[in-house]
């Protein structure tokens, strides 16, 4: 995509460039801007693939089935619907004219995919008929014409002892016209991450977004990293933290809303420190512990007669529950394997060291010479498994607990619709109250207080029809923000499984080599005479 | 696999034959343990003896024997002056099947904790841990016996050929609680006394000289490593089985039945499935070809060490006899019978020496010629299990790309 040109002479360009990028994992990405970074990043920096889809998280459903896009890799571009050179305004301009912008997200890639329609999550976008609410699913639908991505880099470590703190440099590059510069750089502290998300999700929850979940503030870990004099275990905590706020960032920075709100933009961009969230202490310690406390570990449900008003989210729910239950053991695995890994390491190495002494020993020239050997190749070995346990690691396992804690986010919006439809019935039982104290006024004929009972009804309806509006808008969001979720999870976990096998496979061809390499070692053994 | 276990280094390969002593092509006297079954505490293996000399009143017979029996048979060859001077091979160690039982148990324990599937497997895993565990125990008893077999003095000891033949208890098989520590003190005497007599005698041949120090470093470097490449193998396999549960969870990953990657959960399952199975063989026969050679030869240059201390005791009798002899002449007392002592105890030395050079040396050449094979077969196992995995990856990652 780096060398891509302005789409409008596209014709010429894509094939080439397509293929260029079908080993990478941007196949499905047929990113419609001309920005050069990406493509490079994507090279480099393996964790940050998944999140350059940005561009195209509408798509995914037709693209993942379809990786294979070589077939017609030059039909892709011909009538792009939303060109992205006019990234001038967005939200009027841009996305009015889409009217539920989903079939020019889906057109663009249904030539990607040969024509898939069939499970196109839009669908159900279309039944909807409401005419205001449309204004906010536009907003969503036209993401993918703006890069946003995120890195996180250099922690560094401010003061000391019971006041130190971590801080990361926050680098973001984009093409969303809200921001000043394309490439902007600001220093933010663990605790403003957690602010972020604790305003995010006071803000979005309530409308039924799922918001992505900042990493938990770990007591021991960042004692570790005061107190402890074990550099490494500091250093591995840090980076695996600090890769885990990456992911955080751009979870955000694909969300078709949050990406646009103000808060998260003056996150990313405000030079300055940032405001103090209301009740910081900047969610350490009693914070944290009230945002945690209303999480539960549960689903709440609409206790109706049978179940939920709307038996989908009854659905959903059982789903997502067993799907909770086996991420954490799956977690709970890999986790094993990943320390028995890490043994296996620790084990070799002393092997090696073994074997070296051994072979100092050996009399006979050749066997001792084949025992220095095999010492090389065991540390080598070693290097490989201790390689692969960081991928297994941060490709596979940090996947899956970041799905654990996304599911958790997802419970407390399924749990906020719950709320939402609380305060509607609510709303609605006391409506029936007050016109029941209306009706009795009639009867009775003690009509002196019936103006205030009126204006109280008066204001009972609106509220109630606010309230019935809320939840069902919630509903609505929740819906397709769970399609949104699955869409992202099998895109994601597709590339993280490919990536964790493919490393699996390099390390095998790794060991062919050195054990080839070995054979004409230990064939030479001979007896001295 | 276990059957692989006793490929046993004393058959060395044909190409360095310098100085090999193999005898396995003589059939005049096979043996073989046909059977072994576990009774409780005990192993009872069956000793079955094919033969055409003329010592044996039968051709073909087989008799039961328990661990014990065989210990004895060690320590007669052992107290044998006449064997002196051998590398007498080492006694096969005490059947233990504490842990393979102790993580039955404790998976036992844990069976709630996991799927059906996943508990399954681990139990599998370790009745074939078991299992292996049992072949290598019976193979180590059968090497003794074919070492003694296939040995031109050894053989015809009135000993072996009473174990081999006799069909009744030994009366060895319980031995009581005083002979046991009879023996366990005659041991602890006996290692003082060598690591004294070995450490302060330089020894006036260089040829052992030499041997001693070789033996000696060799003999603690080769322990170490066999401690350490068991550690390795263990964790090699637990590695292996720790897939098992990964591969379990995969399998439950898909939410719905129509799951766009419930295709991918399959095949990736499938996967780490056929990947474990081959990670335990590579443990497997790292423990086989590598694990177990070290061990041998641990055994092996212990046995060596054996020989040299018991030179050493030698030539401090034929020393003790030379003072005696000088003693008797400076007095003029006793000096034939001094003189007899001498030159029996010199003879005795000679012939000591003499035999345990021989031994010494074909036992060089068998070590280099088993590390020859062995090490040829671990890498060539190594590179057959990681071409498997390779195939098995590259078919999976090629059928998800068009999932």
């Amino acid at each position: 995509m780096a060398d891509e040109p302005p789409p409008l002479d596209v014709e010429a360009s894509p094939p080439p460039d397509d293929n260029d990028e079908l080993s990478e994992d941007n196949i499905f990405g047929k990113p419609s801007l001309d920005e050069p970074e990406p493509a490079k990043k994507e090279e480099t920096k393996k964790e940050e693939d998944l999140f350059g889809e940005e561009e195209e998280t509408e798509a995914p459903p037709a693209s993942t089935e379809r990786p294979h896009t070589d077939s017609e890799p030059p039909t892709l571009e011909p009538d792009d619907p939303e060109p992205p050179p006019p990234v001038v305004e967005v939200p009027p301009a841009a996305e009015k004219p889409v009217t539920t912008s989903a079939p020019s997200g889906g057109d663009l890639f249904d030539e990607e995919g040969e024509e898939e329609p069939k499970q196109k999550p839009v669908t159900q976008e279309a039944e909807a008929p409401a005419s205001k609410e449309e204004e906010e699913e536009e907003e969503e639908e036209d993401v993918d014409q703006y890069e946003l991505t995120i890195t996180v880099a250099e922690p560094e470590k401010v003061g000391d002892g019971m006041g130190a703190y971590m801080t990361y440099l926050v680098t973001t590059k984009t093409t969303l016209p809200s921001f000043k510069e394309p490439e902007v750089f600001v220093r933010r502290r663990f605790s403003d991450f957690l602010g972020l998300y604790y305003r995010l999700s006071e803000k979005f929850m309530c409308m039924g977004y799922i918001v992505p979940p900042a990493p938990e503030k770990s007591v021991t870990g960042m004692t570790k990293i005061k107190f402890s004099k074990n550099e490494e275990n500091s250093a591995l905590f840090i980076q695996r933290r600090r890769a885990n706020l990456e992911r955080f960032l751009n979870r955000l920075a694909i969300h078709p809303v949050i990406r646009k709100d103000e808060d998260f933009k003056m996150f990313l961009e405000n030079p300055g420190e940032l405001p103090k969230a209301k009740d910081t202490s900047a969610m350490s310690g009693a914070g944290l512990m009230r945002l945690v406390k209303n999480v539960g570990d549960t689903f709440s449900k609409i206790a109706g007669k049978k179940g939920d008003v709307d038996s989908w989210f009854d659905d959903r729910q059982s789903e997502y529950e067993t799907l909770d239950t086996h991420l954490k053991k799956l977690h709970s695995c890999i986790e094993s394997m990943i320390s028995a890994r890490k043994e296996l390491c620790g084990c070799t190495a002393g092997l090696v060291k073994n074997l070296a002494m051994l072979a100092n020993v050996e009399e006979n020239n050749s066997v001792s010479r084949a025992l220095t050997r095999l010492s090389e190749v065991e540390e080598k070995v070693e290097s490989l498994h201790s390689e692969q346990s960081n991928v297994d690691l941060y490709v596979f396992g940090e996947t899956i607990r970041d799905y654990v804690a996304l599911l958790g986010s997802l419970r407390e919006t399924f749990n906020q619709r719950v709320k939402n439809y609380g305060v509607w019935t609510n709303a609605q039982k006391t409506l029936q109250s007050k016109r029941d104290s209306e009706a009795k006024m009639q009867t009775t004929g003690k009509t002196d207080k019936l103006p205030i009972v009126q204006a109280e009804i008066k204001d009972w309806e609106q509220k109630e029809k606010d309230a019935e509006k809320a939840f069902n808008k919630c509903s609505k969001v929740l819906k397709r923000e769970v399609e949104r979720f699955e869409t992202v999870r099998t895109k994601e976990f597709k590339a993280k499984f490919l990536e964790h096998l493919e490393a699996l496979m390099h390390m095998q061809e790794e060991l062919i080599r050195l054990w080839e390499g070995y054979l004409p070692d230990v064939q030479a053994i001979e007896a001295e005479s | 696999m276990a059957s692989e276990g006793d490929a046993s280094p004393e058959t060395p390969p044909s190409k360095p034959k310098s100085v090999s002593v193999d005898l396995t092509k003589d059939t005049s006297l096979q043996i073989d343990i046909s059977d072994a079954l576990s009774e409780q505490e005990k192993v009872k293996f069956t000793v079955h003896t094919k033969t055409t000399l003329k010592a044996f009143k039968k051709a073909d017979f087989s008799v039961v024997r328990q661990h014990e029996e065989f210990i004895w048979l060690h320590d007669q060859y052992v107290e044998n002056e006449t064997f002196a001077g051998y590398l007498i091979p080492p006694a096969p160690p005490k059947p233990d099947f504490d842990e393979p039982r102790q993580k039955l148990s404790k998976l036992r324990e844990g069976e709630d904790t996991m799927t059906k599937e996943e508990y399954t497997k681990m139990k599998q895993e370790l009745e074939g841990e078991y299992l292996a565990l049992f072949k290598k125990t019976v193979a180590m008893h059968e090497v003794f016996l074919q070492r003694l077999a296939a040995h031109p003095v050894f053989r015809d000891d009135y000993n072996f050929q009473t174990f081999l033949e006799f069909d009744g208890e030994l009366t060895v098989r319980s031995k009581n609680t005083r002979e046991r520590f009879g023996s366990m003190f005659k041991g602890i005497s006996k290692s003082v006394d060598e690591g004294i007599i070995l450490k302060n005698h330089k020894d006036v041949d260089p040829w052992f000289e030499g041997e001693k120090k070789f033996l000696t470093d060799y003999h603690t470097q080769v322990k170490e490593s066999t401690k350490q490449s068991d550690r390795t193998t263990k964790a090699h396999k637990r590695l292996a089985d720790s897939l098992i549960g990964v591969a379990s969870y995969i399998s439950l990953l898909p939410i719905t039945k129509d799951d766009p990657l419930s295709g991918m959960y399959k095949k990736t399952s499938e996967t780490f499935e056929k990947l474990r199975k081959l990670e335990s063989r590579v443990s497997t026969d790292e423990d086989l070809k590598f694990s177990d050679i070290l061990r041998y030869y641990e055994r092996d240059s212990q046995a060596g060490l054996d020989l040299l201390y018991r030179r050493m005791r030698s030539l401090a009798n034929l020393e003790g006899s030379n003072k005696a002899l000088e003693k008797a002449r400076t007095k003029n007392k006793g000096v034939i019978e001094a003189e007899a002592v001498q030159k029996n105890n010199t003879e005795k030395f000679e012939k000591l020496s003499e035999n345990g050079k021989q031994e010494l040396t074909s036992f060089k050449g068998r070590r280099v010629a088993a590390f020859r094979k062995n090490l040829i077969d671990l890498t060539e196992l190594q590179l057959k299990h990681a071409k498997n995995q390779v195939n098995i990856l590259r078919a999976t990652i090629a059928s998800l790309a068009v999932l």
